[in-house]
């Protein structure tokens, strides 16, 4: 295999080209899929994923392509890098990640960005502004459902 | 629709559920009150089972159960470090006898000289129990056990009684109650083989669906092994010569198979080096309890266990991946839980505080004993239970009354409505 052929291209929503290894960006079963398929050249375009978010992305896969497979030690060096990726990623951020790890689909990084928002999100508000959602309760029923889970509601 | 009408977010309801999924079963429950929709999607089966696959990939969890036996104010269950549920009745106190996927089944009596001991299931994560009847007449005695059949997803309590105190062959009694299914009552079982798990011998264990215990018959000097497969309700009986009287012993899960433990602490002659004996024995097949058994056994020294006397310490489970798991029993002191992996005979020491913070009320200086639960997991189950319940009479806690303390409510299985 020639040294061209190890490598992929990857082009973002708004046209920006990433070069990358194909070991790195075959860790995304779409991309592994379209690869098999032979239904592109050596240029993937991704017309779901932003640049800044697919930077963000291939970071993630390289880091997971050179240490997945070793021994403990390396396993939990990668625990800690996973910790500080999504440490200091805002919630807007974090959605885009779901949305591409899950449209990329690569296992891990949705997993590890919805804990990521699990692990962010503590108060009911919090989940009614980012998520959009109505609270379509009466006063009386939300005074309800409350009673019924006061011992959640006590740190 | 799940989304707001002027929905901005980008988010498909697929991924919210990925998200909700990872919460801690207590913002499950605060956030009850997100939408209607909300509300509904928690209580259905497939959230909580996929809440439970998610619960059990997390690294594993030790859940502690510290009991004042001596303290009539308070008793409490604690998960030490993310929450802890309270548990605050009159006049409680609690003798734990199992857990199975995320629930643990205790009895509790008003007060210590009292021998009435209602039977209750909690979950920890949520916070909830509820009391169950006492199983038919003639309560001088027995053992109450928890199963789970994996299959149905359906608990069962396993209570087996005899109606005097001198092991009568045909008084044995075995009785199951399920749960969940809206009618609270104990239903008698037949078993072929008389025979009695007594007080002393350690808790079942439930594995993929068998509950496993310790039992006894008349005239038998050895104990033999009983597997209740919780979903037919049949018994088979495994009998080994190993379990005399005066070994600890305790049942355990060793990556999915049955284990037995069992140790002995040598101490004699006086002033030599103490030692602790372990001997792991693992069935071979499952299929066929009556084939052999691997065995393992560790000599562990004093100086490996730094902190007490060598024999404060005991089994009390081995984790997913295979350690063994010791401890000591006292919450009134610095408390260690140390960790053996056999593979690689590396021995790790935790010290787990918090619990003189969780039960402000009792006297520190009183000895106070801790139940470890290794690998707990978080299960929603009795969210959803508790509907059934509602509708029972026969579960409402008699003797709890409720005080006017918020710490009280919280662990409240409503009654109400």
């Amino acid at each position: 295999m020639s040294k061209s052929e190890k490598k992929i291209v990857l082009k973002s929503l708004d046209n920006e080209a990433f070069e990358v290894e194909k070991a790195v960006a075959l860790q995304s079963q779409t991309i592994w899929v379209m690869c098999e398929d032979k239904c592109v050249g050596n240029e993937i375009p991704l017309e779901n994923v932003t640049g800044q978010i697919l930077a963000k992305v291939i970071d993630y896969c390289k880091k997971h392509a050179v240490v997945d497979g070793d021994g403990d030690e390396s396993s939990e060096e990668l625990k800690n890098w996973d910790t500080e990726f999504t440490k200091n990623m805002d919630q807007s951020t974090l959605f885009n990640m779901i949305l591409a790890a899950n449209y990329l689909n690569i296992k891990s990084l949705l997993n590890l960005t919805c804990q990521a928002v699990a692990d962010k999100t503590k108060t009911i508000d919090e989940f009614h502004t980012f998520l959009n959602i109505e609270n379509n309760f009466t006063p009386e029923e939300e005074a309800q459902i409350c009673q019924e889970n006061l011992w959640a509601f006590d740190d | 629709m799940i989304r707001g009408e002027n929905s901005d977010s980008i988010l498909h309801i697929d991924l919210i559920i990925e998200i909700f999924s990872r919460l801690p079963a207590k913002s499950i429950a605060r956030f009850r009150c997100l939408s209607k929709q909300w509300g509904s999607i928690f209580l259905r089966p497939f959230f909580t089972d996929l809440f439970l696959t998610r619960s059990s990939a997390r690294p594993p969890r030790l859940l502690f159960a510290p009991q004042n036996p001596y303290d009539d104010k308070s008793s409490s269950l604690v998960v030490i470090a993310d929450s802890h549920m309270k548990f605050l009745g009159d006049n409680t106190w609690l003798e734990i006898c199992g857990s199975a996927s995320g629930l643990i089944c205790f009895r509790r009596r008003k007060a210590i000289s009292k021998a009435d001991k209602l039977p209750v299931i909690c979950n920890p994560s949520t916070g909830q129990y509820a009391s169950l009847p006492f199983p038919k007449r003639g309560i001088y005695g027995g053992r109450i056990f928890l199963g789970f059949d994996p299959i149905d997803k359906q608990f069962k309590v396993f209570s087996v009684r005899y109606p005097n105190d001198n092991y009568d062959e045909i008084g044995f009694q075995y009785e199951i109650l399920t749960l969940g299914t809206g009618i609270v009552l104990w239903r008698k079982i037949h078993c072929s083989l008389n025979h009695f798990p007594g007080h002393y011998l350690p808790k079942g264990i439930c594995i993929n669906g068998i509950l496993y215990y310790l039992a006894e018959q008349k005239d038998e000097t050895c104990y033999m092994i009983v597997c209740f497969d919780v979903r037919s309700e049949k018994f088979k009986f495994i009998y080994r010569d190993f379990f005399r009287y005066g070994d600890h012993t305790e049942l355990i899960n060793y990556k999915g198979i049955l284990g037995v433990i069992t140790w002995t602490c040598n101490d004699s002659p006086p002033g030599a080096r103490r030692s602790l004996k372990l001997c792991l024995s693992v069935l071979k097949n499952v299929e066929k309890p009556e084939s052999e058994w691997s065995e393992y056994s560790y000599t562990f020294w004093e100086n490996q266990f730094p902190k007490y006397t060598l024999c404060v310490y005991s089994i009390v489970g081995v984790t997913a991946t295979g350690e063994i798991v010791f401890s000591t029993h006292d919450a009134s002191k610095p408390f260690y839980v140390f960790f053996f992996n056999p593979e690689r005979s590396s021995l790790r020491s935790v010290e787990i505080q918090g619990f003189g913070a969780a039960n402000h009320g009792a006297s520190e200086k009183r000895s106070r004993s801790v139940r470890v639960f290794v690998d707990y997991v978080e299960d929603l189950k009795f969210i959803t239970m508790k509907t059934t319940y509602n509708s029972a009479t026969s579960i409402s806690p008699p003797e709890q009354k409720r005080e006017p303390k918020s710490t009280s409510s919280k662990a409240h299985l409503q009654q109400e409505d």
